[in-house]
């Protein structure tokens, strides 16, 4: 048990140590590179790195030695609280709906899906029906629970959405393939966009 | 004299409707982030950067800075009717101000906070003023040795003061700096990090690292916590009652002590609003002429956050406009917002384009003033606010950040970018790791690796030139000692614990 709690706070530095030290090897293939006497463009980079895999070896280290998690509130925020004798409090406060409720990553997984699912099909479905899919998919997996509304409001908002980049940001939206194609530049004409 | 006129330009510039126009817009939204559940002030200033492009720079400051002017104010009410704090900075209102308002004194603990703003917001914009002309002098004289090490105390200090784990703020740094290090490299013209990706030669951009992580990230978090919604029913009777001159008279000791720490603790990179009020506070339950009797409701637990709180913008803006330092997300925005404009902000700016930094200097004025009048007469419609459901407010958030991303370059590349950043936003909350060293290491990055570079090549690549020259040298000691600050602040907590338990 407790090895396997040392393994869960290491992992994400050893992930971090495994990044910095294949990082190094890429900084190492540059084609100009940092010689006696000579800074090259290697150098910054590699003093990074450098941080970074220290960084990380210290966290896997105190994951190893340490028996708790280190509180992340800021020194001089532990240090007031403690002198008001709010310290834990500030600590409950702080941590707000984090500490309420359980968590359920299962909704952020979903999250994720949804928003790479958008940038992988915007350039097939188009920008309006996209936007409208994406705001409908958010606010479901976020805890709405009023259907019909949603799906109004996720309408209303990809039409706002299309009008502003259209009319006052002036960026050219992805206008899909096939019928949506139809759809976008229907869209267009209606708002007089060429 | 020099800055009074200079100030009064300032204040003329403000007062051109469009640019009053902007600080109102900008006032309303920031009182409004700070209220709505699901989105935070960096957050909120983060979503209104990307509208900036078609702005001048003036009104694009303006516009941030009163977000983050009244974004450290709006979070109090909902802090002091419902126990609900709008931010982090607002928990310490929770202490005094929410037993003020359950003891039947609402409408006077809404007034102790506006007071405190109002005045801790003023008496730091004063100190801006006055102070920034000599550090900007100061700023002017340094060469690359001494700026590099600057800049090394900006990102060290933001590191130690974070956040008590060391090596993950480090982590979060390094990131940062590496995001910024990718694509063709300023000396040599080298391509890094690219790994044969076109779009990857460009670089990163800042303003995706940014919004990706404050905006999806949150979301994303927001997502897994799924919080309830609040009901506000009893808003019918909420109106703020200003307090009485005697009893102005007799808090003037917490508040001057409020605002003076909220300046110093606002120039301090790294140590922004939040830190402010809480330390403030600390000190207020030490020197207090009513110290005992904090946490039971008394004006002082009011007023000695809520003034350090504001007072810290005005300190914060500082290090921005006189060295180009950002000291927190909210000022690293701001600074992002001069970047996107081609302002690079530090000494050079400050007294070639007076005009700019005195229209921000004014901003502050004005809209602490302003935000206080906002909240005086709409507190009801503000704090209604609180009953908008989080789902509907994160749906917009996503679809604003990617408008943001879309606005830049206009390609649909950078959506995969800024998703990337959206997730590892996320997984930095979930593992506790701090994303404010990441932003400020990717805004700061070109910045800091420009003057090593240059120096390393001016003094035959020595880098003990950073250490031997006296200015660098001493702010590098200070780098060690901010560096090393938290551990043995700990270390001593610990044994004085340690030995009390003994005692006992």
């Amino acid at each position: 048990m407790m090895i396997l709690d040392i393994v869960r706070r290491a992992a994400p530095f050893m992930m971090v140590l495994g990044v910095g030290v294949w990082l190094w090897t890429v900084a190492n293939d540059f084609a100009i590179s940092t010689t006696l006497g000579r800074a090259g463009p290697d150098l910054w980079p590699k003093i990074i790195l450098v941080l970074l895999i220290g960084a990380a070896l210290w966290g896997v280290l105190e994951a190893a030695l340490k028996s708790r998690s280190d509180d992340d509130t800021s020194i001089l925020i532990t240090n007031a609280t403690r002198s008001a004798g709010h310290e834990e409090d500030a600590r409950k406060d702080l941590e707000g709906d984090a500490a309420d409720g359980e968590k359920r990553p299962v909704f952020a997984m979903l999250g994720i899906a949804s928003m790479l699912g958008y940038v992988a099909v915007i350039p097939y479905l188009g920008f309006i029906v996209s936007t409208f899919l994406l705001l409908l998919a958010i606010m479901t997996f976020a805890g709405y629970e009023k259907r019909l509304r949603a799906a109004l409001i996720a309408a209303i908002g990809a039409f706002v959405f299309f009008i502003v980049f259209q009319r006052l940001v002036y960026v050219s939206l992805p206008m899909g393939a096939g019928p949506f194609r139809d759809l976008t530049l229907a869209l267009m004409a209606l708002l007089g966009v060429r | 004299m020099d800055t009074l006129i200079n100030l009064a330009h300032g204040f003329g510039t403000v007062f051109q409707p469009l640019n009053l126009l902007f600080l109102f817009v900008g006032l309303v939204l920031g009182l409004l982030v700070a209220v709505l559940p699901g989105l935070t002030l960096v957050m909120g200033v983060v979503l209104a950067l990307p509208f900036t492009y078609g702005m001048g720079v003036i009104p694009a400051v303006i516009l941030l800075t009163a977000m983050y002017v009244s974004g450290t104010y709006g979070g109090a009410f909902t802090s002091i009717l419902f126990r609900i704090p709008g931010e982090p900075i607002d928990v310490p209102l929770l202490w005094d101000g929410y037993p003020m308002a359950r003891a039947g004194e609402p409408a006077l603990a809404l007034g102790w906070t506006l007071f405190a703003a109002l005045a801790g917001g003023l008496v730091a914009a004063i100190a801006m003023v006055f102070l920034s002309g000599p550090v900007a002098v100061i700023a002017l004289s340094l060469s690359t040795p001494e700026y590099f090490a600057v800049i090394l105390l900006g990102l060290s200090s933001v590191v130690a003061l974070g956040g008590s784990s060391l090596p993950k703020a480090l982590i979060s740094l390094a990131l940062g700096l590496l995001f910024s290090s990718v694509g063709t490299d300023p000396t040599y013209g080298e391509l890094r990090f690219d790994f044969g990706i076109p779009m990857l030669s460009d670089g990163i951009e800042y303003l995706l690292v940014m919004v990706g992580a404050y905006g999806l990230g949150e979301v994303l978090t927001r997502m897994e916590q799924r919080s309830k919604s609040v009901s506000v029913s009893s808003v019918g009777d909420i109106r703020t009652k200003l307090p009485s001159l005697s009893a102005l008279m007799d808090v003037k000791s917490s508040l001057f002590r409020g605002s003076f720490v909220g300046f110093l603790v606002g120039v301090i990179p790294g140590a922004g609003a939040t830190i402010a009020s809480f330390v403030s506070y600390g000190l207020e339950s030490q020197y207090g002429k009513r110290r005992r009797q904090l946490g039971t409701g008394i004006p002082e637990g009011i007023v000695a956050p809520q003034s350090a709180a504001t007072a810290s913008v005005g300190g914060a803006m500082v290090p921005l406009l006189t060295m180009g330092i950002p000291g927190s997300g909210a000022t690293a925005i701001i600074m992002a917002a001069f970047m996107l404009q081609g302002v690079q902000p530090g000494p050079h700016v400050f007294f070639k384009s007076g005009d700019i930094v005195y229209a921000v200097f004014a901003s502050v004025f004005v809209g602490v003033i302003g935000m206080c009048l906002i909240g005086y007469f709409a507190i009801k419609l503000l704090v209604r606010v609180l009953a908008f459901p989080e789902a509907i407010t994160s749906a917009f958030v996503v679809m604003f950040c990617f408008m943001g991303a879309m606005a830049s370059r206009s390609t649909v590349g950078d959506l995969w970018v800024i998703v990337s950043f959206g997730i590892l936003g996320y997984l930095f909350e979930r593992f506790r790791f701090p994303i404010a060293p990441m932003v400020l290491g990717a805004i700061l990055g070109p910045l800091a690796e420009t003057s090593f570079m240059t120096t390393m090549i001016s003094f035959s690549n020595d880098w003990t030139v950073f250490f031997t020259r006296p200015v660098s040298g001493a702010i590098m000691a200070l780098v060690v000692l901010a560096l090393i600050y938290p551990t043995i602040s700990d270390w001593m907590a610990r044994r004085r614990q340690a030995r009390r338990v003994q005692r006992t």
